[in-house]
């Protein structure tokens, strides 16, 4: 028995709780319960790699005299975390007046992303999400894969 | 204390060639270095001229930062795969 599942049994014994209440706050901690057995649930370990998966049923090339097919292809990167967070690091140093620059041409694209939000901390923690995630987008002939490793 | 990848493996194959390279990059750091230290008292002198007007901050943190992503580069992989033709980086 963990030590939430006693504290319940004690809020029920004390009349603090009903047992409907107690049966769904049981029901809540169960799978951490069940998984660890000391109702603290397993951490992962950090992610080293982003891994992306490009997968395209057509791949083009302009230098065939005409834009031709090469047929499918399939691209698969890994990146290191450390990788990552060494740019995001290196792009802080960016002076405001190219931020500026790089902004007006990214708008010009139709592209509305700030660098400047960007920050080490931000990075982390999105790394940390990606451990939890797997980014899959099918559409069309392409298929893409995000997820760490 | 890291160190920046010491080799760099390039692969290609398509129809015409299929070799396998092994480049030693650390020769490049070797070089590098060199440079940096031929270059430190003029780097010296530009950051002293650069202090009043707020880059030294810049100047300072770009060189420990840029060997940072250096090193960070090992491990990365980029695998090209496509009819015939096959590309493959790793940084070692």
């Amino acid at each position: 028995m963990t030590e939430n599942q006693k504290k319940i049994l004690e809020m029920v014994a004390d009349k603090k709780i009903t047992a409907d209440e107690a049966y769904r706050l049981l029901s809540l901690i169960q799978p951490s319960a069940d998984s660890g057995g000391s109702g603290h649930s397993e951490q992962k370990p950090s992610p080293k790699y982003l891994r992306v998966v490009v997968d395209t049923e057509h791949s083009w090339e302009d230098n065939c005299g005409e834009r031709c097919d090469k047929g499918p292809a399939h691209i698969n990167i890994r990146v290191p975390v450390a990788l990552i967070r060494a740019g995001v690091k290196l792009a802080t140093l960016i002076p405001p007046e190219a931020y500026n620059q790089m902004d007006a041409k990214l708008k010009n694209k139709g592209i509305m992303f700030d660098l400047r939000n960007i920050k080490p901390e931000n990075v982390d923690e999105l790394i940390e999400a990606l451990n939890d995630l797997e980014v899959d987008i099918a559409g069309g002939q392409e298929k893409v894969r995000v997820y760490t490793e | 204390m890291s160190i920046p990848p010491c080799l760099l493996h390039l692969r290609i194959h398509n129809k015409e060639h299929n070799f396998g390279l092994w480049l030693p990059l650390f020769l490049a750091w070797l070089i590098l270095a060199a440079m940096a230290l031929a270059f430190l008292p003029l780097f010296i002198l530009l950051l002293l001229v650069a202090l009043p007007f707020g880059w030294g901050e810049f100047m300072l943190l770009l060189g420990p930062r840029f060997y940072t992503l250096l090193c960070a580069l090992r491990g990365l992989k980029v695998d090209v795969d496509r009819a015939n033709e096959k590309v493959e980086i790793l940084f070692v």
